[in-house]
């Protein structure tokens, strides 16, 4: 079955659009809304010195910036990119790396305005983190991995320029000057082209585990020894050409699998986490500004809203609303007292705060959450494909060494003759490319549907999928509550009341009701107060009125309106489900099991869960980032899909992890795919993918397999000679490399859908 | 066929020159940034007032 087609964005037209939105990405909603987007420069951004000096590197008279930012999801956040050189005074040489994400540019010194580009990203809504290790060799390896590709592409081009006239008959001491220009052109490809390939090679050979590199540089070597020793004795049988391309077209292959992967999302790290460089702290009764990492136990720190805490402390001040979705998943605002425990982690809201110390930042059970996944990252399993190399390389070397042992009537020649033709005619060359470049196809189609995978073994593990686990809150819900059924319904007086006196709240309820009601001319509050986790309470015409929530009962949250101290109204809320979700929800339930495993309170969980079908011992709630782990270790589903940082164990320990749009970063780093909103219906495509891609796999592998069988076992008996086999090992691979982007009736179909 | 002495050298001479193009541009970053570059020769939007790079120059 198909899915359904997806309208364009409304901005760039060339993404789809996100479920019940009309723009792709947050960036396009920006740069629509702002169509002139100069307007958004914030000009009145403060510059910190202090900034400038941590994540600034000076280069002579300049100092450059690097930012990491989320991915870029369309043309148009590229287009807003490109207008910060024309907004910010100053700004040069603005660039934007790709694979790693990492945006930088330069000022000159005196002169750096960073905070403003910074304000300038929040506003195209791209989530820029400072980069402040230098990642020299990381870009030096990049550039290195173009240098090869293309050299190489440059050399075995020329190596078949010159053996071109050979092939058409040129004879005589031409052909020996030809021999000898390829031999000279082939030198670099072998000792420089193929260094990767011997290193892996001799690192399989040291560590005793074959990987498919090996046979690979011992087929490529064999061939160019056989073809040296050729050209210095006086024959003809020189293979450069096709020892060259082969070499190209596996560099191509692996590249361009690497290009459809992501590169930036590095595992979680304390530097990533903490996005404000600069903190405000009183040390023995002196205030210093200093970065998080120096902060002590016992300096007294300054928070301010929008801060990520770097450190655990007890509250000073009297009270601080901040959210603790990294333990719990949920982003509702909570109250803090004065005394109380404010966790590394947790992000402030509103107001600002002190906080004393009592743990330093890398001391913290958050910094110890963060290194365990450091730690714990998925096993490397060898794909089928490597095995199968594997299998075909041993049972090569076995022919061979059967030929050595029982064909020595042949005479020496000969059998070395033979020997390198089975080398090379049944090298896995075919094997080694097909498959990363059928993952590569399925990788861009899987773009194309709104995921960005990031594991290219995901596929084979996406093709038994029966138990689906959900994260509740952010993944299934959106935050957003709806009024029950049975709650009463209002009166437009008092829903202009309650929104007044919601107004300056931007808590998950006042929006909500904000949602649910729509604009109301605002009444005048006075005496306006914020009771802390409670509700608000104000003076409406000299009336009293007080709102306050109760915790859920019966699975819903209760908020209350007064009058002069007497009840008036009782409205009921209930979680509400992110768009798309209950439909998909449905249509899952008849292909899968499906479960939740929730930070979220149990009862919230079953009241959510038995609503949308889930059998009551599915649900689970009251789970931290640990017992998430356990939970996803007894039930063993096949995906679980997740959002927070307290997701993160689950989504590292799942065999497949996805996490959704508006997850954390870490909880984006931590997952095999990317959702890029919470359309699940979107899966259905996914798993097509999967199983389309494995089809496309058996048949080349199929193919390679016949064609290694067939031509290794004509070499073996001396009816390929080695130039009919480094003929015939270009020709195998082009058939799959045809085969490959052709691809299948339904990649096709869900190509051109796309 | 002699005129091969001076047309093979000249081939070869021809692809190292490019080749040392590759390099120098591989080297100096030129393929470092595929997106925003071409983008910026096609943006039209005008720059801010007194925001040119010549007054740090």
């Amino acid at each position: 079955m198909f899915s359904q087609p997806v309208p364009a964005c409304s901005y760039c037209e060339a993404q789809p659009a996100r479920l019940g939105d009309l723009y792709c990405c947050d960036g396009c909603r920006t740069l629509a809304e702002v169509s002139g987007v100069s307007s958004a420069a914030p000009d009145a951004t403060v510059e910190d010195p202090l900034l400038v000096d941590r994540v600034g590197r000076r280069r002579g008279p300049l100092t450059r910036f690097e930012c990491h930012v989320d991915p870029l999801a369309c043309e148009a956040c590229l287009q807003g990119l490109v207008r910060l050189e024309k907004i910010v005074p100053g700004l040069q040489d603005l660039q934007w790396n790709r694979g790693q994400s990492v945006l930088s540019f330069q000022f000159a010194q005196g002169h750096e305005l960073p905070a403003r580009v910074y304000a300038f990203l929040q506003d195209l809504k791209l989530s820029p983190r400072w980069k402040t290790e230098d990642d020299q060799g990381l870009l030096k390896a990049e550039r290195g991995r173009t240098l090869r590709l293309g050299l190489t592409g440059a050399f075995a081009a020329n190596i078949m320029l010159f053996s071109v006239p050979i092939y058409a008959g040129l004879a005589g001491s031409l052909q020996s000057v030809f021999e000898w220009v390829q031999f000279l052109i082939f030198l670099p490809v072998l000792l420089w082209s193929a260094q990767p390939f011997y290193r892996t090679a001799w690192m399989s050979f040291r560590l005793r585990q074959l990987s498919v590199d090996l046979p690979l540089a011992i087929a490529f070597l064999a061939g160019s020894g056989f073809s040296i020793f050729s050209l210095a004795s006086g024959g003809h049988e020189i293979y450069f050409d096709s020892l060259a391309g082969f070499l190209f077209l596996i560099l191509w292959s692996r590249s361009l699998l690497e290009n459809s992967l992501s590169h930036y999302l590095e595992t979680p790290s304390l530097e990533r986490f903490f996005d404000k460089p600069i903190f405000t702290l009183s040390r023995a009764g002196v205030t210093t500004r200093l970065p998080w990492q120096d902060i002590l136990t016992g300096d007294l720190l300054h928070l301010e809203a929008g801060d990520r805490v770097p450190v655990d402390g007890r509250l000073v001040s009297p009270s601080l609303e901040v959210e603790t979705a990294w333990m719990t998943g949920e982003k509702a605002p909570h109250w803090r007292l004065q005394g109380s425990l404010i966790q590394a982690g947790t992000r402030v809201l509103s107001r600002s705060g002190d906080v004393l110390v009592t743990q330093a930042a890398t001391h913290t059970e958050f910094a110890r959450l963060l290194k365990s996944l450091q730690g714990g990252g998925r096993k490397l399993r060898p794909s089928f494909e490597a095995r199968l190399g594997t299998a075909l390389v041993l049972s090569c070397f076995g022919a061979i060494l059967a030929l050595l042992l029982f064909g020595h009537s042949l005479g020496l020649g000969e059998i070395a003759r033979r020997a390198v033709a089975v080398l090379i005619v049944a090298c896995p060359c075919a094997v080694s490319f097909a498959a990363p470049l059928s993952r590569a196809k399925a990788n861009r189609l899987a773009f194309k549907n709104g995921f960005w995978v990031q594991d290219p073994l995901v596929w084979s593990r996406l093709l038994n999928v029966r138990r689906i686990a959900f994260d509740k809150t952010g993944t299934l819900t959106g935050g957003q509550f709806s009024f029950a059924p049975h709650s009463p319904l209002v009166d437009r007086h008092w829903k202009q009341i309650i929104l007044s006196l919601e107004n300056v709240s931007i808590h998950p309820i006042a929006e909500s009701l904000r949602h649910a009601w729509g604009p109301l001319p605002v009444l005048e509050v006075t005496d306006a107060v914020e009771i802390p986790g409670l509700g608000v309470r104000g003076k409406i015409a000299g009336d009293s009125y007080e709102l306050r929530g109760s915790p859920f009962a019966d699975g819903h949250l209760r908020v209350e309106l007064s009058r002069n101290d007497h009840k008036v109204i009782e409205l009921l809320l209930q979680d509400d489900a992110a768009p798309g979700v209950a439909e998909a929800l449905q249509r899952f339930h008849k292909k899968y099991e499906l479960f939740i495993i929730s930070g979220d309170q149990q009862r919230r969980v079953l009241e959510f869960g038995l609503r949308h079908g889930f059998p009551e011992k599915n649900l689970h709630g009251d789970l931290g980032p640990e017992n998430k782990k356990l939970k996803i270790e007894e039930i063993a589903p096949d995906i679980y899909f997740g959002d927070g940082t307290n997701d993160l164990l689950a989504l590292k320990k799942a065999p497949v992890s996805i996490a959704v749009s508006a997850a954390s970063l870490e909880a984006q780093a931590a997952a095999d795919i990317l959702m890029f909103d919470t359309d699940f219906g979107r899966c259905d495509s996914l798993f097509e993918i999967a199983r389309e891609t494995a089809k496309l796999n058996q048949r080349n592998l199929g193919l390679a397999l016949a064609y290694n069988l067939l031509a290794g076992a004509a070499a073996l008996s001396g009816l390929i000679t080695p130039l009919g086999a480094a003929i015939l090992m270009p020709i195998a691979s082009f058939t799959l490399l045809a085969s490959t982007l052709h691809g299948t009736a339904l990649l096709r179909h869900l190509e051109k859908n796309a | 066929m002699n005129i091969l002495l001076v047309l093979v050298p000249l081939a070869l001479l021809l692809s190292l020159s490019f080749m040392i193009a590759f390099l120098w541009a591989t080297r100096s970053g030129q393929w470092d940034d595929l997106d925003l570059t071409p983008m910026k020769i096609l943006d039209e939007t005008p720059a801010k007032e007194g925001n040119t790079h010549e007054e740090h120059d």
